[in-house]
């Protein structure tokens, strides 16, 4: 693997667990939603770099010689992904806007213990 | 194939997507109902079809699958769709419980969500079973993953609409969100390992590509993000916890739909790539340190989810943490790769998907009646809605697994499996679980029978629409119990080809 | 025409809906309630001469592929359950409008569930007594544990609810973790789960394996009430006396010991029972159950309380004779089903009326009752005779095969269980009549507002004094019980 392939493959682990992290340790809804995003923003950069040829070209086809061109597939699948990541983000947001409707506050934190207070009530 | 079925696998998913588009447009009204109940209806209607039709051909020949590439690009380059037995029943399943539950929810849709919303939310549904049944149908692993998302996405938006009952809909919908989107990611990186390791997408490809190949790290860490992801889509212990808020908060008809359909659909996932992709030739599919950790969990779902489910303050509540359980004994079924085992573990996603949907819209019948599952509204349930209470009592007794319902046959052969494959402690696992979900049943049939009436008000009466799905579903689970060779015979066989290797 | 063994359990199907749709119409479904259990012992009659014949009939409810099926077939030892059971439930039903009127009122509540679950239990009676294997045997069994439930808790009380729990805990635990697993491994390692003369076990197990079924077989029976799992009934007391009558006498009880027995003579097979160390190690818990039940039986100031102890001893004669497995004991267990139901149903129906009558539960209370109440605690004596096994009374007979049964087995230490249990009721049972008719009724001894009491109401004395005939005329003319026993017997060498 190339110096470059090495560098990415450690980049997107980190990047995937800076996403994770920002997802469970941080309390405000839209930062969550940020860090699922980052989480998967790193997988992106996995299937990007597996396509990578050495000394690959862009996948455009060109006359004369053959040429190594780099794998256009991950790319496709990557197009589809990040679409996938941004309706998941849009309907996070709007189920935030909800949330902040509902119950005033976006800090998961604070939102517990409305809802422990409610049962508490109800029951 | 002649021509005029030569199109039938397309239009399973094909017809759920074109209604769920045009939902928004012409779905004002009682329309939005027409519509979906009519697009389900045509679906449960191919996919019946095209299920006699494999299962016939498969009797002949076996194994046998129809494989339609789409937009004429064939394998492994195209897309194909490939279904043998296992996708025809499950795909039938899936559109008739979505036929079943949009025939009920007329009311409870009117009930429950805002009038400006219901053209969005039959949109929702119909495309959320879109994605179900193309994950069911197709055979290219991205493939999976896209109408996964599709499918949890327009969950997410569903649970939310609970919001007008009770806001934690919300909350419920993140949560689920979050977790869900992580679990496919997983699952998407899984796929991304197996792509960078076989170079194709192809489920059949993959499988044959990986028999050549010796099995490295790669392939076991895909192997390991797949059952994570699967495990967190299909709410295995301890990945389950998204599951009892999401299924008690959202309105009825989405809750009886999810209960009786995503659940499966995430354990097929594990069916499939475990035992069409990942499974080498001569050996196990999955290792002994395998099973041993899954059945832990397994173990763990069934007794922490029935003894969970016994301590619930409502029956929705109580009706999921029961899904915890019987979703323990499925996929305990599906891990030792017995015939008889895994005959019963698709036996049984077929007999839950019946008992525990039939239950499900028995509280949404409590809910558009009387507002509330809570039991301490149910006391004296028996006098008050007597026909209720013994649908209740019915599936009840289903998911105990007593003889004369279909809930024992499954469970018969989940035990005949694990015992003949040298699992014991498992077999007695099952069968604890049985004498646990006496307890759950019990308590509401403790509160429904034993209590005086109680005073909370009854509204509305009881629509005919709304009983007659819960009396089909919870009467096939009786008449299952009793005649169950047909559906025995298609399971087997589907087993056979699972274990087989799927072509 | 209706196949008759299909027939004997839709009659009681019928039987459990006409009270819900006949509820508006309180003397057309007064008017069913009787014609049904009628109609059900001329379809049992009909098939009798088949049974004396030897012949079997078959009907196969469903198929289940691979060996497995729901089946009933005719069998001696099924026809003689049956016969107690259709016998039997013509007089409860009388006897339950004597009771529950006399006690609640003619609109006494809940009393459609009541015949319901009366008519329920009857029919898995039925199935299980016509049961062509394991798997249709289980089915009726949890179907009468389910159904009986109901009329356990039936006064809705506290007591009644806690007994219930008990009661489904212990006969559910057992049959699911015990019995269904019997019946899982029976299935694995024979292949079948048939019901055949002589057995399916020999040949294809072995002596370990053996062992472990019958263990599992015998304990996962928890409705012979064989120790440590006899708690329920006692607890199952609080329920009507009605209920009590059926579930100690005809139904569930039988239900138990006919399985039991099933199991010793067509699935394990005797000569592989006598041979087990599995069956030494139940027949000793039967035999314990017998003595520690009858000693405990002397404790019990209740009348019901000792009745229902006396229950369990008795029903573990017929566990002991099952797990001996020899010739006459089975043909002594066979015999008793019916010696013990007609003894202990009568006793139950006596008890039942003399608290209808007087309000009087408790034993030192029946002085003198004999007075009072002539024709009720002659019965009760005429039951007691016969359920000690003492002539002129129906019962020698049964317990008169069951000693030759412990002597052919060599079984010396049960035979001196089965007399020193019958001497033992000697004082807990017959001191009541005796009392009763020759001792001075005690001036406090009448429950407030009761203390002028006559006889109980007609429709309590006809079927108490139709079972005491039973009793008697059984121990002339033992007849057809005898020959279904002997053919029970026969089917076993």
């Amino acid at each position: 693997m190339s110096l470059f392939e090495t560098f990415n493959s450690i980049a997107f682990v980190v990047i995937m667990m800076l996403g994770l992290y920002t997802l469970i340790a941080r309390q405000n809804l839209v930062k969550k939603t940020l860090g699922l995003g980052l989480f998967q923003t790193g997988i992106f950069l996995m299937y990007i770099t597996l396509g990578v040829r050495d000394g690959g070209v862009a996948p455009i086809l060109q006359e004369g010689a053959p040429l190594t061109y780099t794998n256009p597939l991950p790319h496709v699948l990557i197009l589809t992904a990040i679409v996938v990541s941004l309706s998941t983000m849009a309907v996070a947001l709007a189920l935030i806007i909800g949330v902040r409707e509902e119950y005033g506050t976006i800090e998961a934190d604070e939102i517990a213990t409305i809802d422990r207070a409610d049962a508490e009530e109800g029951a | 194939m002649n021509s005029e079925t030569s199109m039938l696998p397309v239009l399973i998913v094909l017809i759920p997507l074109v209604g769920g588009v045009l939902a928004p447009i012409i779905g004002r009204g009682i329309f939005g109902w027409l519509l979906a109940l009519v697009t389900t209806g045509a679906a449960t209607f191919v996919s019946g079809t095209l299920l006699l039709y494999i299962h016939a051909q498969n009797t002949l020949t076996p194994p046998f699958a129809i494989s339609y590439p789409l937009g004429g690009w064939p394998a492994p380059h195209g897309i194909e769709l490939k279904i043998d037995l296992l996708s025809a029943l499950l795909a039938t399943l899936v559109s008739g419980m979505g036929f079943m539950v949009t025939l009920f929810s007329r009311q409870g849709v009117d009930d429950e969500i805002p009038a400006d919303r219901r053209r969005f939310f039959w949109s929702l549904w119909l495309l959320a079973i879109t994605g179900l049944l193309g994950i069911l149908i197709t055979g290219d692993a991205f493939n999976v993953y896209v109408l996964l998302e599709i499918s949890s996405l327009t969950i997410y938006g569903l649970i939310a609409m609970g919001r007008q009952r009770n806001r934690q809909a919300l909350t419920a919908a993140l949560n689920y969100l979050v977790l869900g989107s992580v679990g496919a990611s997983f699952i998407l990186i899984a796929i991304g390992l197996l792509y960078a390791k076989t170079g194709t997408l192809n489920m059949a490809d993959i499988h044959a590509k990986l028999l050549l190949a010796p099995v490295d790290a790669t392939v076991l860490t895909a192997r390991a993000f797949l059952l994570a992801g699967v495990a967190l889509k299909m709410a295995l212990f301890p990945l389950h916890l998204w599951m009892p808020a999401a299924y008690s908060t959202a309105p009825s008809a989405v809750a009886a739909l999810l209960a009786a359909t995503a659940t499966k659909v995430g354990i097929y996932m594990g069916m499939r790539f475990i035992f069409s992709v990942f499974a080498m030739s001569g050996g196990a599919a999955l290792s002994d340190a395998n099973i041993l950790i899954i059945g832990i969990c397994c173990g763990a779902a069934i007794i922490f989810g029935s003894l969970s489910a016994a301590r619930q303050p409502s029956l929705s509540l109580l009706l999921a943490y029961s899904s915890v359980a019987q979703i323990g004994y499925i996929v305990v079924g599906m891990t030792v790769g017995h015939i008889d085992a895994m005959t019963g573990s698709i036996l049984h996603m077929v007999f839950h998907a019946l008992i525990k949907g039939g239950l499900f819209l028995c509280a949404g019948i409590l809910i558009y009646r009387l507002g509330t599952t809570r039991l301490e509204d149910l006391a004296g349930l028996g006098q008050r809605m007597p026909w209720v209470s013994g649908a209740i009592v019915v599936g009840g007794l289903g998911m105990i697994g007593i003889p004369g319902t279909a809930g024992f046959i499954s469970k018969f052969y989940l035990l005949k499996g694990l015992i003949l494959s040298g699992h014991p402690v498992l077999a007695g696992l099952v069968l604890i679980g049985s004498v646990l979900a006496a307890i759950y049943t019990w308590r509401f049939v403790e509160v429904a029978y034993l209590r005086p009436a109680g005073d909370t008000p009854l509204r509305n009466g009881l629509p005919f629409e709304k009983f007659l799905p819960v009396l089909l579903l919870l009467g096939a689970s009786i008449y299952l119990g009793l005649q169950p060779g047909a559906i025995i015979d298609v399971a087997h066989d589907a087993a056979q080809q699972l274990l087989g290797g799927s072509p | 025409m209706i196949p008759p063994l299909l027939l004997a359990i839709l009659l009681p199907a019928l039987g459990a809906l006409l009270p819900w749709l006949l509820k508006p119409m309180r003397p057309m479904r007064d008017l069913f309630n009787i014609l049904v259990p009628v109609g059900l012992i001329a379809v049992v009659l009909s098939i009798l001469p088949s049974a004396l014949n030897g012949e079997t009939l078959e009907f196969t409810i469903g198929d289940l592929g691979s060996g497995l099926s729901f089946a009933l077939a005719l069998t001696p030892l099924g026809m003689i359950y049956a016969l107690v059971a259709a016998s039997l439930w013509i007089l409860n039903t009388i006897y339950s409008y004597g009771y529950m009127h006399g006690l609640y009122g003619k609109n006494f509540e809940g009393q459609e569930r009541y015949w319901c679950c009366f008519a329920m239990a009857i029919l898995s009676a039925m199935g299980i007594a016509f049961s062509a294997n394991m798997l249709t045997l289980f089915l009726f069994y949890e179907v009468m544990t389910f159904s009986t439930w109901p009329l356990v808790t039936h006064t809705r009380k506290p007591e009644a609810k806690r007994s219930g729990r008990i009661y489904l805990g212990i006969l559910v635990g057992s049959s699911t973790l015990f019995m269904l697993t019997a019946t899982l491994l029976t299935w694995v390692w024979t292949g079948t789960l048939d019901f055949r003369e002589g057995g399916i076990l020999s040949g294809s197990t072995t002596a370990g394996q053996a062992a472990i079924l019958i263990l599992l077989f015998f304990f996962g029976t928890g409705k012979t009430a064989i120790f440590p799992l006899h708690q329920w009934l006692p607890n199952a007391m609080v329920a009507p006396t009605p209920v009590s009558a059926l579930l100690h006498a005809v139904a569930v009880v039988k239900a138990g010991v006919f399985t039991v027995l099933k199991i010793s003579t067509e699935l394990v097979g005797t000569s592989v029972m006598q041979g087990s160390w599995g069956a030494e190690v139940v027949a000793w818990f039967a035999a314990g159950t017998i003595l520690l039940t009858s000693i405990i039986a002397l404790t019990r100031p209740e009348l019901k309380a000792r009745l229902a102890y006396s229950t369990i001893g008795q029903l573990n004669y017929i566990v002991l004779g099952a797990a001996v497995a020899f010739p006459m004991a089975i043909e002594g267990g066979a015999l008793h089903i019916a010696m013990h139901a007609y003894g202990k149903i009568t006793l139950f129906f006596a008890a039942g009326a003399i608290y209808v009558a007087s309000h009087k539960t408790r034993v030192d209370q029946l002085d003198g009752i004999g007075k009072r109440m002539p024709w009720t605690m002659t019965a009760f004596m005429i039951g007691s005779i016969s359920t000690l096994g003492l002539p002129p009374m129906g019962g020698t007979w049964s317990k008169w095969l069951l000693c030759v049964g412990m002597i052919e087995a060599h079984q010396w230490a049960f035979l001196i269980t089965l007399l020193l249990s019958t001497l033992l009721g000697l004082g807990y049972l017959l001191p009541i009549p005796i009392r009763a008719f020759f001792a001075k009724e005690k001036p406090d001894a009448g429950v407030t507002g009761h203390e002028d009491h006559g006889e109980a109401p007609w429709a309590c004395r006809i079927p108490l004094l139709l079972s005491s005939a039973a009793c008697l005329v059984l121990f002339f003319w033992p007849g057809i019980y005898a020959q279904l026993a002997k053919m029970v017997e026969g089917s076993t060498s």
